[in-house]
């Protein structure tokens, strides 16, 4: 009991040192053209049209945040702690509903005039359940959407021009139908026990398509998926990586085992890791793989 | 009921993590100093690409004109790690004459640098300041190696185990090679290809 006395009054400690200077946003639907800078938002909140958040914002615990359809979140060049990495993120400690449409997708991006690869930090939704994350683009952060011990649904969205597409630990998520595409890693994942599936979505010219860092098992399940023209590879098991991982049921590209082989960095180049098992692998591109109706889906 | 309670407890945990301003999963960045030479470039672009890819910590490389200049950010804290030869710190920071015995120099710097600076001294790469640049510094070879601060070691446990596969990996012959093709070409593009061949990535 010691113990858990201790954590409670470290997650107080820790929320009241978090709040930052400036007030919490206001209640309600929002308007566009909106800024949010370092706001905590404690009530449920409605966004459409522009939106723009500065620094590091907070959807905090039993908030829910609805994003409308064509809406665009833009996040400003910050850069304070010069890390090289712009500042701007949103978490989400509640629930997030993000659902665009086919036509009108919702929009996280940088606002910058020449965009870059990690103008903006994430998108993070952290100790949330049944968040929906649908029909939106991801472009120009450092990660576009962090998931941490959190159920949902991630479905039929473009993540691109990132330097990670996805990153995720200890969730129960289903990732489907989703385009991974030019982003230096597609997913990187520390999956520690997790139950997430990641099937029917596209990775295409990513430098490492999936980086499963360490301490990955086979609760997660990835297979359907089409993984084409990774720069680098295709699998890069990290170094602490020490356990095999199922990659069967894939498409790479090619149906020369040595050629699928050569796209993965695991036991068979450094015997201190885990291996990954991509046999038996798919012939041919997985059906209705990737954004429904979507522009990454192979002809 | 323990499961319930096994929840609560992480859940305290993560919610304690998450609520401070500068949650890590970002990934913490680590920045690697080194002096603006061809051969300290190369090596601070290689030391970036391999930790990048196995470790997946965001690096960032930082130059320097002169070697106080890059010793000053250490012990300020602004950089994390350095790259540095023995032969040059045993002499010009610790105050030696030239010592031909490359081992004994490798051994007093390291001991000192720990001692009094908090600094520790990984193996070294395997090529001399003077297999570099001919004529310069007395002792005999003045070896190139990584050096981290103690304080990163505790944020970043696992970096001797990546840095040590390097150790021995590039001598005077590789260096000078890698040095003089990134003269004309694109120094990360030369240094990937160098690692991937020796599959350290």
């Amino acid at each position: 009991m010691k113990l858990a006395a201790a954590f409670v009054t470290l997650a107080l400690f820790a929320g009241q040192a978090g709040l930052p200077a400036s007030a919490a946003a206001a209640p309600g639907k929002t308007a566009a053209p909106a800024v949010y800078d370092k706001a905590y938002i404690q009530h449920d909140e409605t966004w459409s049209g522009e939106i723009t958040l500065i620094g590091q914002n907070v959807v905090k615990r039993g908030c829910t945040l609805t994003i409308l359809p064509g809406t665009v979140v833009k996040f400003p060049w910050v850069d304070e702690d010069k890390n090289g990495i712009g500042d701007g993120e949103l978490t989400i400690e509640g629930r997030i509903i993000a659902k665009g449409t086919k036509d009108r997708p919702i929009v996280f991006t940088s606002a910058q005039p020449k965009p870059k690869i990690k103008d903006w930090t994430f998108v993070q939704i952290a100790m949330s359940k049944n968040s929906i994350v649908e029909y939106c683009k991801f472009e120009y952060a450092f990660t576009g959407l962090q998931v941490h011990y959190s159920t949902g649904t991630i479905k039929d969205n473009l993540f691109t021009n990132n330097f990670e597409g996805m990153r995720f630990s200890t969730t129960d998520v289903l990732i489907s139908h989703n385009d991974f595409i030019n982003n230096n890693f597609g997913i990187r994942f520390e999956a520690l026990g997790s139950r997430t599936t990641i099937r029917k979505n596209v990775f295409r010219g990513n430098g490492q398509t999936f980086f499963p860092v360490r301490k990955t098992w086979n609760s997660v399940k990835i297979y359907d998926n089409d993984i084409l023209d990774s720069k680098e590879y295709a699998v890069n098991f990290g170094m602490n990586q020490k356990k095999d991982i199922d990659f069967t049921n894939n498409w790479w590209g090619t149906t020369d085992a040595s050629a699928i082989e050569a796209l993965i960095y695991d036991k068979s180049k450094d015997n201190t890791l885990g291996k990954a098992d991509f046999i038996p692998f798919l012939k041919r591109p997985v059906k209705d793989c990737g954004i429904e109706q979507g522009g990454g889906r192979p002809e | 009921m323990r499961r319930k309670f096994t929840f609560f407890i992480l859940t305290l945990m993560f919610s304690a993590v998450v609520s401070m301003p500068a949650f890590a999963c970002v990934g913490k960045t680590l920045i690697i100093g080194a002096v603006n030479r061809p051969d300290m470039n190369t090596m601070s672009q290689m030391l970036s690409i391999l930790i990048n890819e196995r470790t997946g910590t965001t690096v960032v490389s930082k130059s320097f004109n002169s070697f106080p200049a890059l010793m000053d950010a250490m012990k300020n804290g602004k950089i994390d790690i350095m790259l540095d030869y023995s032969g040059r710190c045993y002499i010009d920071v610790l105050g030696n004459k030239p010592e031909r015995n490359a081992q004994k120099v490798f051994a007093a710097v390291k001991e000192v640098y720990q001692r009094e600076k908090n600094q520790v001294w990984l193996p070294p790469f395997g090529f001399s300041e003077n297999g570099v640049i001919t004529g310069n510094c007395g002792a005999t070879p003045a070896v190139a190696a990584p050096v981290l601060r103690k304080s990163t070691l505790e944020k970043f446990p696992a970096l001797p185990r990546v840095l040590e596969k390097l150790a021995g990996k590039v001598n005077n012959a590789t260096i000078t090679r890698l040095s003089n093709e990134s003269r004309h070409g694109n120094v990360k593009e030369i240094t990937r290809k160098f690692l991937k061949e020796n599959r350290l990535i």
